[in-house]
C-alpha cells in the first residue's frame, strides 16, 4: 500500500498537465482577480446599506433604525408595494417593517442582507432584555433603554464580521471552489489508469495479483494528498497578495481538505465512466467550470442569484459550499452556517467517492 | 498448464472466439498466429480474466482462472501488444513497480528489477523517462515489465509491432532465452516468419476459431503446395503455359501483365529442374528464378483462400 501511494504521488507530481490545472492555473487566476479587484477592503470602508422602513406605528423600533440613518443605514420610508418593487429593482438591500413583530425581508443572502439580519435579530434581543429589566429592575430602565439607542454598542455586541466585507473576496473564495474541483483530473487519470477497458496500463495493472482495494485507496489519498497541497499553496499565495481569511482561518483547513476530497472523487467518478477519455475530460472541465462560475467565479453575486432563484443548486454545487463555508469563517463568523457546509460537502464526498470505486472493483469487462 | 474448452466470446452480433479450444503444454513457445481480428487477443484478455465470455471453461495450472485467483496470476507475466507503461515514472521505477505487484520483498524485487533491465539491454536508459525512448526501447520496457517478476507463464501479444528490426531480433532472441530458463510462453502475432522462427507449436486462427495446429512442418505438410516456383521477365504464349500446367507435380500456375510466372508444385524432387529443362526446350528468355518452400502463409491461404494479412 505505502510503495502505491508513494508510486501514485510520483506520478501526480511529475504531471505537467495535473500541475498546470490544479496549481498554476489557479495561482495565474488568483493574480489575474488580485489586479483587478485588489486585496479587500476594511470593515471601516463599509459603505451604507439602503433599507425601506415600511412603518406601522412601532415608534422604539423606527427610532432604533433612525438613529443608525446616515451612518450605517440609509432609511427611506415606503409602502409595502413601493419598498417590495424597489428590493425587486436592488434599490434597497432589505425591507424592514415596524410594527408589533418587526421584521425583515431580504432578497439574498450576502454580506449587507446577513448585516440587516443580525441588526434586527440584536433589536430583538434588547427589546426583549429591557422588557425584563422593566419588569424585574425597573430603576435601571433608564440606562438601559440609552444603551440601545446607542447602536455603536449594539453593533459591537453583534458577532457577525471577519476582517473583510469587500464583495470581492467572493472572486477568490469561488477560486478556491474551482481548485478543489480541478482535483478532479488527477482522480479521472487515477480512474482511467485502473478501469481495464479505459486503458492498456489499466489492463495490465489488472491482471497483477495486487490487492483491489489497495490500488484504489493509494491513487484517492495520493491525488488527494497532492490536491490539498496545491490548494494550500493557493491560499498561502492569496495570503501573501494580501486577501484576509479572517482571524479563524485555521477553519478553513478543513474545507479545503474535504473540497479536495470532493474534487478527486468527482473525478473518479468520471474516469470510471465508460465514455471516451476527451469527452470525458471535457465533462470535466465544463462542469468544474460551471458550478465555479454558479459559486461566484465570473460574477460576484451570481451565488446570491443562485440562492434567489434555485437555492438547491447551492447546497449540492461543492464549489458554492466551499465559497459559502469560506464566507462563513472569513465573513459571517458563522459557525452553524460552516458546520452545515462541512457536512453536505461530506455527504457528497462519501457518495462520489462510493460510486467511483464501485465502478472501479475488479472485474471481468464486457469488451477491452 | 493452460486448457481453453469451447470458449464462445459475443460482441453483440459479432462472434470473436466460436467454440475455441486450446491447450498449452509446460515448456513450449506456443505460438498463436492469425491476422488482425482473427480473436488472439481476445482469447489472452478471456484467459487472463479480463473479459467476460459467453461459454466455456478456462484452467490455468489447473485451476480455474477468476479475476481474484492471485496466485495463479503471480505466476503469469503478460507483455500486452499496445505499450502500457507510466509516462512519469522512469524506466527502472516502471520495471521495478509491476515487479513489486508480484514481489513483496523489497531487496529481490530490487535484483529482478535490475536483472530484467539488463535482459532487455536498457542499462544505459534506466533513469530516462518513456517518452524519451525510441520506439524499439519502449519495447523493451514493455516486455521488461512484464517478466521483470521471472513468472512461470509468459504471454506475449504482438510485442514486435512497430518495432525496428535489430530490436526485433534482439527480442526474439530474449524469448527464446526465457523458455530456455524455463517459462512457458504464449506468443501471438501476424508475423508468420517470427512464429515460425522461435515457437515450437503454432496455432492459425481465423474468425475466432483454431484452423490449424502444429509445429510448423506438420502445418505445412497438411497442404498440397510443396514448392512454389518464380520466375520473373518472361514472355510465354498460352500453349507454352498450358505445357508447363501439365508438368508433373504442378497443380497451379499464374501468369501475370508483369511478365511474371507463379508454378505451384506438391512436394517432389526436382520440380524446378523439370520446369528450366522445359524452358530451356523451348528457348524462352527469363530473368531471375525463385524457388520457395511454402510459408504458413501458404497454410493460411489454402485453408482460408486468403492471405494472412490481408
Amino acid at each position: 500500500m505505502e510503495r502505491l501511494f508513494i508510486s501514485s504521488l510520483k506520478q501526480n507530481i511529475r504531471s505537467k498537465e495535473e500541475i498546470f490545472w490544479s496549481l498554476f492555473f489557479p495561482l495565474i487566476m488568483a493574480t489575474l482577480f488580485y489586479v483587478t479587484f485588489g486585496s479587500g477592503v476594511d470593515i471601516e470602508e463599509m459603505h451604507e446599506i439602503p433599507v425601506a422602513l415600511v412603518s406601522d406605528q412601532n415608534t422604539a423600533f423606527e427610532t432604533f433604525l433612525d438613529a443608525l440613518d446616515g451612518d450605517m443605514l440609509t432609511v427611506t420610508r415606503m409602502e409595502r408595494e413601493q419598498a417590495e418593487e424597489a428590493l425587486k429593482d436592488g434599490e434597497v438591500t432589505g425591507i424592514f417593517c415596524s410594527g408589533e413583530d418587526p421584521e425583515l425581508i431580504v432578497s439574498a443572502s450576502n454580506i449587507n442582507e446577513s448585516i440587516l439580519e443580525e441588526l434586527l435579530e440584536g433589536y430583538l434581543e434588547n427589546e426583549q432584555m429591557i422588557t425584563d429589566i422593566g419588569k424585574n429592575h425597573p430603576l435601571k430602565l433608564p440606562a438601559a433603554i440609552a444603551a440601545m439607542t446607542d447602536y455603536r454598542e449594539i453593533t459591537e455586541s453583534v458577532n457577525i464580521l471577519g476582517e473583510t466585507t469587500d464583495d470581492n473576496v467572493s472572486y477568490f473564495f469561488a477560486l478556491v471552489g474551482m481548485t478543489c474541483l480541478f482535483g478532479g483530473f488527477m482522480g479521472l487519470v487515477a480512474a482511467i489508469k485502473m478501469r481495464a477497458d479505459q486503458s492498456p496500463l489499466a489492463a495490465r495493472r489488472s491482471i497483477a495479483p495486487a490487492g483491489r482495494l489497495q490500488m484504489i485507496l493509494a491513487e484517492t489519498l495520493s491525488s488527494f494528498t497532492v490536491q490539498f497541497f496545491y490548494v494550500c499553496v493557493l491560499l498561502f499565495y492569496m495570503h501573501a497578495l494580501g486577501i484576509s481569511f479572517g482571524k479563524k482561518w485555521l477553519l478553513l483547513l478543513p474545507v479545503c481538505a474535504l473540497g479536495s476530497m470532493a474534487g478527486v472523487a468527482y473525478g473518479m467518478f468520471l474516469g470510471g465512466r465508460k465514455i471516451a477519455e476527451g469527452f470525458k475530460i471535457a465533462i470535466l472541465v465544463g462542469s468544474s467550470l460551471l458550478m465555479s462560475f454558479l459559486a461566484g467565479l465570473m460574477m460576484g453575486h451570481m451565488k446570491d442569484i443562485v440562492e434567489h432563484n434555485c437555492p438547491i443548486l447551492n447546497r449540492i454545487n461543492p464549489a458554492a459550499l466551499i465559497a459559502d463555508a469560506f464566507y462563513s469563517v472569513s465573513v459571517y463568523d458563522n459557525p452553524a452556517r460552516y458546520r452545515m457546509n462541512l457536512l453536505i460537502l461530506a455527504i457528497i464526498t462519501v457518495l462520489l467517492l462510493a460510486a467511483a470505486w464501485l465502478t472501479l472493483r475488479r472485474e471481468r469487462y464486457e469488451s477491452i | 498448464m493452460i486448457h481453453i474448452e469451447n470458449l464462445v466470446k459475443r460482441y453483440g452480433d459479432l462472434v470473436a472466439l466460436d467454440h475455441f479450444n486450446l491447450d498449452i503444454r509446460e515448456g513450449e513457445v506456443f505460438g498463436l498466429l492469425g491476422p488482425n481480428g482473427s480473436g488472439k487477443t481476445t482469447a489472452i484478455n478471456c484467459l487472463l480474466s479480463l473479459l467476460k465470455y459467453d461459454k466455456g471453461t478456462i484452467t490455468v495450472f489447473g485451476k480455474e482462472m477468476h479475476p481474484d485467483s492471485y496466485d495463479l496470476k503471480r505466476q503469469i507475466g503478460v507483455v500486452p501488444q499496445n505499450v502500457a507503461v507510466f509516462e512519469q515514472m522512469t524506466v527502472w521505477e516502471n520495471i521495478d513497480y509491476f515487479c513489486g505487484l508480484y514481489v513483496k520483498d523489497r531487496e529481490e524485487r530490487k535484483r529482478l528489477t535490475e536483472e530484467a533491465i539488463a535482459f532487455v539491454g536498457l542499462e544505459d536508459y534506466r533513469k530516462m523517462f518513456p517518452r524519451k525512448l525510441s520506439g524499439g526501447l519502449l519495447r523493451r520496457l514493455n516486455i521488461a515489465c512484464g517478466i521483470a517478476h521471472q513468472p512461470r507463464l509468459i504471454i506475449m501479444d504482438e510485442p514486435t509491432v512497430a518495432v525496428d528490426p535489430q530490436s526485433r531480433n534482439r527480442i526474439l532472441e530474449g524469448i527464446l532465452e526465457l523458455n530456455r530458463k524455463g517459462a512457458t510462453v504464449i506468443y501471438t502475432s501476424h508475423y508468420m516468419e517470427e512464429v515460425e522462427q522461435i515457437c515450437s507449436r503454432i496455432m492459425i486462427m481465423d474468425h475466432g476459431r483454431s484452423i490449424a495446429m502444429g509445429t510448423s512442418e506438420e502445418l505445412k505438410s497438411m497442404i498440397k503446395t510443396g514448392e512454389t516456383i518464380v520466375i520473373e521477365g518472361i514472355v510465354l504464349t498460352d500453349a507454352q503455359l498450358k505445357e508447363i500446367a501439365k508438368l508433373p507435380h504442378v497443380f497451379d500456375t499464374d501468369y501475370n501483365e508483369e511478365n511474371t510466372l507463379t508454378v505451384k508444385c506438391t512436394s517432389a524432387r526436382h520440380n524446378l529442374v523439370r520446369l528450366l529443362n522445359y524452358l530451356q526446350e523451348q528457348e524462352v528468355a527469363f530473368g531471375r528464378v525463385l524457388s520457395e518452400l511454402p510459408t504458413l502463409n501458404d497454410v493460411f491461404l489454402e485453408i482460408t483462400g486468403k492471405e494472412l494479412r490481408d
